[in-house]
């Protein structure tokens, strides 16, 4: 079986807090290689575009505590349990780039999102398929977000940007959806510095209470 | 024309006037608050509209018991249980393979938990997208596809298929059987079928009755017909008016 499969089982069947979370550890870090066959034109052109060497694609894993967060940054879970991220260049240089999805009105909308230093550098609409909200793929919308930052420190109970991101008229959900993804990249991001020890590590998620009333 | 006539004219175009002035109005004014009365959310499931329409009620096209779950699709839609995958289209085989789950669909293979959690979407090559008749199977804990003799292997990450260079197909040992369609508990089927959308809106026939092409293309030529009855009617009151 191979080590994905024996990750899962583990963890399912042993009961101790301590190892899960060490099962869990390992299952985050996983990382694996992947061809440029299984992407989209557009995501290899915007994955040549930023990292010149020959990037390893590698997946942060959406469970437990990353999970509660990103559901929180997206007030839904994402809709995969896995995302992947490509990284190449070392220390002050290195780029992250993410592939990620967010459904606008109906569809999903596909974007690239290049990270360095925890900034924002680069953020481009791979794919819009909506029929209305097109207006978010143009240059004077995405350039808002280049340098941009989560605000330090991070509130997990409202995530936001170091800048405001000004709307469109017609395309509130696509700008939603789009800034939405923003926060999520940075949010992960933090993440993966955490685990290569390039950033402070991330506070847990608020645990949301319910008041029990009798009946 | 003469006063008698005049009014008789006027008097007659305004009755059938009414009836399509009341319609417009009141389409109008609910295509104006269309978004504070979600129509573009209400789903309508009547079969004579949707027949009208061309469009076929939801039916159980597929389903699939997965210990003690079941995948059901409706039209497009893929449900565990009856929660919405974010999948959709033809299911061609489902593979469990502990703790995992294998859906083989047109171009992709949906790979998630056990509890029915989507983890991945592996696309499948360009040579083995749409080939029904190709086989996801899993031999030695490894999971394969295997059409016209040729052997694909999942790798070792569940990104993506590789082609196998040792095709020997009689060296695999198939140790876990794909499912097959087995019909749907009734109680199920019901709550699937009343919540799976129509994708007919209560919007779209308001809009429609609305625009005229309620029914077809002649409806907007029967529209610009009323609105020079309104013309008319408009002409012979300023006269009946004037003639006082």
């Amino acid at each position: 079986m191979n080590n994905l499969a024996l990750f899962l089982v583990s963890a399912k069947q042993i009961s101790s807090k301590p190892i899960r979370a060490l099962l869990l550890v390992g299952l985050i870090s996983f990382s694996a290689q992947i061809h440029a066959a299984a992407l989209s034109e557009e995501s290899a052109a915007f994955l040549a575009s930023h990292l010149q060497e020959n990037p390893n694609k590698q997946y942060q894993w959406l469970t437990g505590e990353v999970k509660k967060q990103v559901t929180l940054v997206l007030d839904h879970p994402y809709y995969t349990l896995r995302v992947p991220y490509w990284q190449s260049g070392r220390d002050d240089n290195r780029k992250t780039v993410w592939i990620l999805e967010e459904i606008g009105k109906h569809k999903p909308i596909t974007v690239g999102i290049v990270i360095q230093n925890q900034q924002i550098k680069s953020l481009r609409i791979l794919k819009f398929r909506e029929s209305r909200g097109w207006e978010v793929e143009l240059p004077t919308f995405t350039q808002q977000f280049d340098g941009i930052a989560l605000k330090s420190p991070v509130d997990l109970n409202n995530i936001d940007l170091t800048t405001h991101i000004d709307g469109i008229s017609g395309a509130t959900l696509s700008v939603r959806a789009v800034t939405k993804l923003s926060k999520l990249a940075l949010l992960l991001q933090q993440h993966i510095d955490t685990k290569q020890g390039s950033a402070k590590q991330l506070t847990p998620a608020p645990v949301k209470t319910h008041s029990l009333t009798n009946h | 024309m003469n006063k008698p006539s005049a009014r008789k004219l006027h008097r007659s175009l305004a009755w059938v006037m009414v009836f399509g002035l009341v319609y417009l109005t009141l389409s109008g004014v609910l295509l104006n608050h269309s978004k504070a009365l979600d129509l573009p959310n209400i789903d309508i499931k009547n079969p004579l509209l949707l027949k009208w329409y061309g469009q076929s009620a939801a039916v159980v096209s597929q389903s699939f018991s997965v210990n003690q779950h079941w995948i059901t699709r409706i039209n497009q839609n893929l449900y565990w249980d009856d929660k919405l995958l974010p999948l959709q289209g033809e299911i061609y085989q489902i593979l469990p393979h502990e703790p995992f789950l294998f859906i083989r669909q047109a171009s992709q293979v949906a790979f998630l938990s056990s509890t029915g959690e989507l983890i991945d979407l592996i696309p499948l090559p360009e040579k083995l997208q749409k080939q029904n008749e190709s086989q996801l199977f899993v031999s030695q804990q490894q999971i394969y596809l295997m059409i016209d003799q040729q052997v694909w292997s999942l790798n070792a990450e569940y990104s993506e298929f590789v082609l196998n260079t040792d095709n020997a197909t009689s060296t695999f040992k198939m140790t876990t059987e794909a499912l097959t369609n087995n019909p749907l508990p009734e109680t199920l089927k019901t709550k699937l079928l009343a919540l799976a959308p129509s994708g007919l809106t209560l919007e779209k026939i308001i809009l429609e009755l609305h625009n005229g092409y309620f029914i077809g293309s002649i409806g907007p030529w029967l529209l610009d017909l009323f609105a020079l009855l309104i013309l008319i009617t408009i002409i012979t009151g300023i006269r009946l008016h004037i003639k006082k």
